[in-house]
């Protein structure tokens, strides 16, 4: 997660202790990005302002702690993807995977969830439910069917795909560049666990949902007749996103053979991907095409990002997660399975009601000073258990993730509100449920 | 100078606020009129009801919100899904249709400031006076007659 940290004392305003002056911060600014009055990145920058100001750490130290390896990933993917998403391919999936059931209501529900997931596992989250939600409304409509239980089942097919690889949600991203696990390592610890939790789900889904699903054969037959291929509005675009896509895939196969880092492979596809686009345009197009594409970068997640990462620095040179670090150890008696079994209950509670990216980002450091305590080679189960608890925690609440309050917009301008406490008494039992699999797992394959 | 020295359009046919829009898009298609406006219980402006607003109803929500559906291409005719939408949208009253961030002009609008609001409408915009009492719309076409008589005379 951090680069070489150049060595220099902390000097805090007034003589203050480092440590106080750093947890002050660290609180304030976690407390104002939870009540959600002032937009995040405003806030992290700010507190990453004020940890460089009061002298807890130099600019140095400051920039050597943002991990350009996660913002590069992020934002070579994002350019990739709003690049792609032109193409309509997304739209071609979701349709064709509901022609493929007939339109089933029950078939429909299975595939949308399916798709979600796979998508979720290679993009990220927002992203993935920007483009299917809308498709699922349109399907839902001409089916006059109601259109929440498809919402509720994306909303936890995208945080339950996004747990399967590495670059399917920012939690596994953080851990993957700040230890070094790789894509394949992500794949096969996450992947087989991420997919029996997703098989499971279906079944409280078709329990309260899906028997009682109906529609007629009529309405069916409607949407039998829409065309995906239609869905595709630039076959070039398409070509050329597909083949870079998977290009960009492979390269985080294989990176860890060739020496390379995710973000090396995120940014090359994205530059890429633009090369091709811009080939044959005049200079004033490309230019035009090139700041359209950087202009759907969510710069706001980006900067939310590097002052998160500047302030947990603060925190983590000020000696303050070591602190938690003997705390943890100190519950836990340093026993492998309490540890893991505590930070993946605990990051899934605590993920349901507070964004897991400031909660991951905290938890790193903590983790990586349980070292000598539990053995580096038992870190990764720590690791899996961290990004089990913090990626499905999500699904606990509304607010557990940016991406199911995307999808709650959609539901409210869909005039098919998703109220918070009715999703919350569905949503966090079953969230429990996907960590006692969780649990099940971790203790069968690691302990 | 105010908006005051234009020619205004007459008033377009006011019907209450309540009406169903079933009732509008009649008097819409028999006196081949785009524009309808609504006005409140107490006789004020209450928005003012397009053939195009009226349409945008009946597109699926999907396409219509912010970040959906670019286009509908892949749908095909759709004509039951388009007829369902239109039976559900002409049963609401037609304040229903009107936006509350819509656009309207008053008396003392400035004409640099009403010549911007009209390049950035898709149709006429309705005028109201200090109280909020419609009296009349204007039209791109009158605000550029307007001004092709303002050029002819200097």
């Amino acid at each position: 997660m951090h680069g070489a940290a150049a060595p220099h004392v902390s000097h805090v305003i007034l003589g203050w202790s480092p440590l106080v002056v750093a947890l002050a911060i660290f609180v304030l600014t976690y407390a104002v990005i939870v009540t959600e009055r002032i937009n995040r990145a405003i806030v992290a920058l700010l507190g990453a302002g004020v940890m460089i100001l009061t002298g807890v750490l130099h600019q140095n130290e400051a920039f050597a702690g943002i991990d350009f390896n996660t913002i590069g990933l992020l934002t070579g993917m994002m350019v990739i993807v709003a690049i792609t998403q032109k193409s309509g391919v997304f739209q071609y999936v979701a349709v064709k995977s509901a022609k493929m059931v007939k339109a089933d209501p029950w078939g429909l529900m299975v595939m949308l969830t399916l798709v979600t997931a796979v998508f979720s596992a290679l993009l990220d989250n927002v992203t993935t439910v920007l483009l299917v939600a809308p498709v699922a409304l349109l399907i839902t409509d001409a089916l006059r069917l109601n259109p929440y239980p498809y919402l509720f089942a994306i909303i936890f097919a995208s945080n339950i795909g996004g747990t399967a690889t590495l670059i399917g949600d920012p939690p596994n991203i953080m851990i993957g560049s700040a230890v070094g696990l790789t894509f394949n390592q992500f794949l096969f610890n996450l992947a087989p666990v991420a997919l029996a939790v997703l098989s499971l789900t279906l079944i409280p889904f078709w329990w309260f949902w899906g028997r009682k699903l109906s529609a007629s054969l009529e309405l069916r037959a409607q949407v039998m007749a829409f065309d995906e291929r239609a869905a595709i509005t630039d076959m070039k675009l398409l070509k050329q996103s597909l083949a870079v896509t998977a290009l960009t895939i492979a390269g985080f196969v294989s990176a860890h053979s060739l020496g390379l880092e995710p973000a090396t492979v995120a940014m090359f596809g994205a530059a890429l991907l633009l090369l091709l686009r811009a080939l044959g345009q005049s200079a004033e197009h490309q230019s035009e095409q090139v700041h359209k594409s950087f202009a759907e970068v969510e710069w706001v997640t980006i900067f939310f990002f590097i002052g998160l990462f500047i302030v947990v620095a603060g925190v983590e040179k000020a000696g303050a997660l070591k602190i938690l670090a003997d705390q943890l150890v100190a519950v836990t008696g340093g026993d492998l399975a309490a540890t893991a079994y505590l930070i993946l209950w605990a990051s899934a509670v605590i993920s349901a009601v507070v964004d897991n990216i400031p909660f991951v980002a905290t938890m790193i450091p903590v983790i990586q000073n349980l070292g000598p305590v539990v053995g580096a080679e038992n870190l990764n189960t720590l690791w899996w258990s961290l990004a089990l608890g913090a990626c499905l925690g999500g699904n606990g609440s509304l607010v557990g993730a940016s991406a199911n309050l995307v999808v709650a917009g959609f539901a409210e301008r869909a005039g098919h509100p998703i109220r918070f406490l009715p999703f919350m008494l569905a949503a966090f039992p079953l969230m429990l449920m996907s960590i006692a699999v969780s649990s099940l797992y971790i203790g069968w394959r690691y302990l | 100078m105010t908006l005051r020295a234009l020619a205004f359009g007459p008033s377009p046919l006011s019907l209450a606020a309540d009406t169903p829009v079933r009732e509008v898009l009649r008097r819409m298609l028999e006196e081949r009129i785009n524009h309808v406006a609504l006005r409140g219980t107490d006789g004020r402006f209450a928005g003012l009801v397009s053939v195009q607003s009226l349409l945008n109803r009946i597109i699926p929500a999907s396409a219509r919100m912010e970040h959906g559906l670019a286009d509908l291409a892949f749908v095909g005719d759709a004509l039951p899904m388009l007829l369902a939408h239109f039976n559900e949208v002409v049963e609401q009253p037609a304040s229903a249709l009107v936006s509350e961030a819509g656009t309207l002009l008053r008396t003392d609008t400035p004409l640099m400031e009403t010549a911007l609001m009209l390049s950035r409408s898709q149709g006429p915009l309705p005028v109201v006076d200090a109280d909020g009492f419609l009296v009349g719309v204007l039209s791109s076409r009158a605000m550029l007659g307007f001004l092709s008589h303002q050029a002819e005379s200097a």
